[in-house]
């Protein structure tokens, strides 16, 4: 069953809040920049399996950019993009 | 004027402005500049700093992550006998505050298109943005008018290029005042000890604010009409793409960048990395625990040369040769060319060859001193020119080992502990990504506290490390406390801040 953006966007608010937040989940508004801010160097890495996992989907080193995850609502989008592409 | 006759470091872009005019010199996220463009750019910035009120012997603080446009702000500084004074927008509003304070400076500029810390601190600062030709969006600060401009020296190699604010990984921050021959000494012969030549194009990851980005990265691509491929910050992922994709040939970065890519390959399950442009990977600024060395030369199919610099040195002191058979161990290679070093033991007197001793260097390279810090640059610097690093070493024929630092001893049950060795044996275990030890006062004694940060998703639990520790360590030198954390807290110069952790420590001392 597709998921929809708002469970998708749950779950990218709740990993990034509790890895990288501290839990302080008010520090994450929807366009909070995410790469180069909240994301360190070794969180990059820690995103992409995540969302690979979580998603059951494969995410190319080329779509790793400023854009695709620039905040959480690109993020939110870049995946749904990936899930349809999937169908 | 040839790149090896520059005086200043703002010329050496001159001579290849000639030879290859339409040549890539700098590249970004945003676009790229050849030599003659950048020649072009450091001269109309440098007018509309001359019309912002920026005079000879001011200092100007620039804010921003690498991009070009702190570049060419940097060099058309420098090229007004003004002193740049890079700053890494990491840091915090206090800390900037503190360096602005410090070195007086006559106008902060924010370079804002790739970091949004400098965006950020230029709003809060009150620094309008304003689009400046070539530039882009540029924050201005304030003109202050109450600073007044330092002596121009009669020589301009002695004029200072560069002011440079360091933590080290204790103390305050102190403003390291290199001239334009530290700078070039340390870019040319870093050039070529690499046989750096304009095919090249070199990966500028290391910031500028940086010593190792800004003279051996920065200045020597530029000198050597390479091309610098400049990140605002590192990720494994773009890392590889851009190594990739560039066909860049020569990478430099610190141990913790590496252990990423490690990190990065076993995400990706890569056994090895296929890159038939690089020819050289290097790094610098910490530790390079011998495990970690090998597993990036595994994946890299390259030899990992290890250097060691620090800020007030240029930074070169030592640096394994490019051309030297490959080793296993972790020396930072003979020392750089036109760099005299001794070893001294506590009381000043000379170290039995083979023994460590505290490292003492003397050259071109060296400071010319602390920024309005007369008693610290004398304790620093002796009549004779000697520096003291305030690093622990030994020879190995001419082959330097550091094994720690002087302020960073542990001395436990009377015997020294170097938190350097501690932490090599610890960033073995094959689930550690990195650790940290420091000393804690104890009421008889002193005792061993190991931060140490576990891969993702690794089931490494103290009692596993402890025992691991205990296989490889003496007695005496096993951590007493081990503590796991998610990340370690880092300098902005990507070091690890062990002052934090040492007050963490204390801090900590009713639980553990």
């Amino acid at each position: 069953m597709q998921m929809q953006a708002t469970e998708i966007e749950q779950e990218i608010r709740n990993f990034l809040t509790e890895k990288f937040l501290f839990g302080r989940s008010e520090a994450l508004s929807d366009d909070t920049p995410l790469l180069g801010n909240v994301i360190d160097s070794q969180g990059v890495i820690e995103l992409v399996v995540f969302v690979q996992e979580r998603f059951t989907l494969t995410v190319d080193d080329e779509e790793v950019t400023t854009d695709n995850f620039a905040t959480v609502k690109s993020t939110v989008a870049f995946i749904e993009s990936k899930l349809r592409g999937r169908t | 004027m040839n790149a090896s006759a520059a005086t200043r470091i703002s010329d050496v872009v001159k001579p290849w402005a000639d030879r290859l005019p339409d040549h890539k010199a700098i590249v970004d996220p945003n676009g790229s500049w050849s030599y003659r463009e950048l020649v072009a750019v450091i001269s109309q910035t440098a007018e509309w700093l001359r019309g912002s009120g920026v005079r000879a012997g001011d200092r100007v603080m620039i804010v921003g992550e690498n991009c070009r446009e702190f570049a060419a702000v940097l060099l058309a500084v420098a090229s007004l006998d003004a002193w740049p004074v890079p700053v890494n927008p990491r840091l915090s509003g206090r800390e900037i505050d503190a360096v602005r304070d410090h070195c007086q400076a006559r106008r902060v500029i924010y370079t804002t298109s790739v970091s949004i810390h400098a965006t950020e601190h230029a709003k809060h600062h009150g620094a309008p943005l304003e689009e400046v030709r070539d530039l882009g969006r540029i924050g201005l600060g304030p003109l202050n008018e109450n600073v007044q401009p330092e002596p121009i020296d009669a020589e301009i190699g002695t004029r200072v290029a560069a002011l440079i604010y360091t933590s080290g990984t204790t103390g305050l921050p102190k403003g390291v005042m290199l001239t334009h021959d530290n700078l070039l000494f340390s870019a040319r012969g870093a050039a070529k000890i690499r046989s750096l030549n304009s095919e090249d194009r070199l990966y500028g990851i290391l910031p500028l604010s940086h010593i190792v980005g800004l003279s051996i990265v920065f200045l020597g691509t530029l000198l050597s009409g390479a091309t610098v491929y400049l990140e605002p910050r590192f990720d494994p992922v773009a890392a590889r793409v851009a190594l990739e994709r560039e066909r860049i040939t020569i990478m430099l970065g610190v141990p913790s960048m590496f252990s990423l890519f490690l990190q990065y390959a076993k995400m990706r399950k890569v056994q090895s990395f296929e890159f038939p442009a690089l020819r050289i990977i290097s790094c610098s600024g910490a530790p390079l625990p011998p495990a970690i060395k090998s597993s990036v030369e595994g994946l890299f199919g390259l030899p990992l040369h290890h250097g060691y610099g620090i800020t007030e040195c240029s930074p070169n002191i030592a640096q394994v040769r490019v051309d030297a058979p490959p080793r296993a161990d972790n020396s930072v290679g003979p020392m750089f060319p036109g760099v005299e070093a001794k070893l001294v033991g506590p009381g000043g007197q000379p170290v039995p060859v083979g023994e460590v001793g505290e490292l003492w260097v003397r050259g071109p390279n060296i400071m010319k001193g602390y920024y309005r810090a007369p008693d610290e640059t004398a304790a620093a610097i002796d009549a004779e020119g000697w520096f003291n690093t305030r690093d622990l070493a030994r020879f190995e024929e001419e082959n330097l080992f550091i094994v720690g630092r002087t302020k960073d001893l542990i001395i436990r049950l009377g015997f020294n502990v170097y938190p350097a060795e501690v932490e090599a044996v610890l960033n073995a275990h094959p689930s550690v990504v990195q650790s940290a030890v420091v000393g804690r006062a104890t009421q008889e004694d002193e005792e061993i506290l190991a931060f140490v940060q576990p891969a993702t998703g690794s089931h490494l639990t103290e009692t596993d490390l402890a025992e691991y520790a205990a296989k490889h360590l003496a007695p005496y030198k096993r951590p007493s406390h081990i503590l796991f954390v998610s990340t370690m807290p880092m300098t902005p110069s990507g070091k690890v801040a062990k002052a934090d952790l040492a007050k963490i420590a204390d801090d900590m001392r009713q639980k553990v």
